[in-house]
């Protein structure tokens, strides 16, 4: 799958987006849910959901973690869980690799 | 024929028949051919077309007389009569990876963004500022396929020591883990940025045989020899690549082969579409020709057989 370069850069400009796709990549193919995320990366959940989601108009919908198809939402039980797409270990694959250079010239 | 050389041929021209179209469709969108069915001068041309980057579009232009889209006769211009056909036959089709297929059209939109600017930020053709660009070129399955292909001709095993000219972020580790624990790969780039990737990955995989350098491969001295050279989609670069040829060569120890991989301009007829898109690069010079290639072969003082396979490989064996 195609991976745009401007996806992975939008990406390491935000630490809370790195540090959520990082944990779900560390749990996966496991589902997590909201205030566990929020928990392991040290976060306020309403932000967490913004990086997941989108919300309002403090975060753009459009370039969340869920829009970008990175991270899917999983219903089960009547409560949501969030769990990496096959895409989005690609990404963080990438991420993991472009690491130094990212630190290096961004 | 060896079925990866097959593989690599097939897509390499399949990538220029597709380039030529996006070509054209430059033309179209941009209102260029309208002056040239009349026959325009240069000058004209260039002033009337509404695109700021005047170099980009003289390129652009240059590529057309090239193919034989455009004609240039007595200081004028003119449309060519001429008609492409693309061939999309059961046996071409079956050997196409289509993955290269949206990097070729980031590359496109890379290249409407040159005509406003060369250094436009949505142009990420620069080996360092662009290296996670160039990554994802790399890590594309075709380019697994010349990875593979060298790793076969070099007859890559534990226990050889090579040396890769431009190595890129990937290689470091395909031909690195082929050479294993008892081997040597040596890996030389000029890009500071594919380097930092491909040691990341190194060092990830524990290849502790892997060697990195940063390095232009024109001021190599060759202290060492090595049981194959490398020297994959480089010769592009370079002004003089038949120097960088023999220097090659020399590397080489007795019965050692040197694996060239490249896009060559004699065996493939739309090259010109294609250098147009990687142009993007500053440091892009021209694909070479097989035939210069194989010239400097003659000119190395070593007793070496060259042999040409298929249209983008060939291989250069020092004899006993």
């Amino acid at each position: 799958m195609f991976i745009d370069p401007f996806v992975i850069r939008s990406i390491n400009r935000s630490e809370l987006r790195k540090r959520i796709l990082l944990y779900l990549d560390e749990i996966y193919p496991s589902p997590t849910y909201l205030s566990e995320i929020a928990r392991v990366v040290k976060s306020d959940p309403s932000n967490v959901k913004g990086a997941l989601v989108g919300l309002g108009n403090r975060y753009n919908g459009h370039s969340s973690l869920v829009s970008l198809g990175l991270v899917e939402v999983v219903i089960e039980g009547g409560f949501k869980y969030y769990r990496l797409t096959e895409y989005g270990k690609q990404v963080v694959g990438l991420l993991r690799s472009y690491h130094s250079y990212y630190s290096k010239y961004t | 024929m060896d079925p990866l050389v097959e593989v690599l041929d097939r897509n390499m021209e399949a990538m220029a028949d597709v380039a030529v179209g996006y070509l054209i469709q430059i033309g179209l969108k941009y209102d260029v051919f309208k002056e040239l069915v009349r026959g325009v001068s240069r000058e004209k041309l260039i002033a009337s077309v509404p695109l700021p980057n005047k170099e980009r579009l003289e390129r652009l232009i240059d590529t057309y007389i090239q193919l034989g889209i455009v004609e240039e006769s007595g200081g004028s211009l003119r449309m060519a009569e001429c008609s492409y056909e693309l061939s999309l036959t059961r046996e071409r089709l079956e050997k196409l990876m289509p993955d290269w297929i949206p990097i070729l059209e980031e590359m496109y939109k890379m290249a409407d963004y040159a005509f406003i600017s060369r250094e436009h930020p949505k142009v990420l053709m620069d080996f360092d500022k662009g290296a996670d660009f160039w990554d994802m070129r790399l890590l594309l399955g075709i380019n697994r396929i010349y990875r593979q292909l060298a790793s076969r001709l070099l007859g890559l095993e534990d226990g050889m020591r090579i040396i890769d000219l431009g190595c890129g972020s990937v290689s470091p580790v395909e031909l690195g883990s082929a050479v294993g624990p008892n081997g040597k790969y040596v890996g030389i780039d000029f890009s500071p940025g594919l380097l930092s990737i491909a040691t990341t990955r190194v060092k990830d995989e524990g290849l502790d045989w892997v060697t990195l350098r940063e390095m232009d491969v024109r001021r190599l001295v060759v202290r060492n020899t090595y049981d194959g050279v490398v020297v994959s989609f480089l010769l592009g670069y370079l002004e003089n690549p038949g120097a960088v040829v023999r220097k090659a060569i020399e590397m080489l120890g007795p019965g050692g082969r040197l694996v060239i991989l490249d896009v060559f301009q004699d065996l493939n007829p739309k090259v010109a579409a294609l250098e147009f898109f990687e142009s993007l690069t500053k440091e892009f010079v021209r694909f070479p020709s097989a035939g210069e290639i194989l010239a400097a072969v003659d000119e190395s003082p070593y007793d070496v057989e060259a042999s040409v396979i298929g249209n983008s490989t060939i291989v250069v064996t020092r004899v006993l």
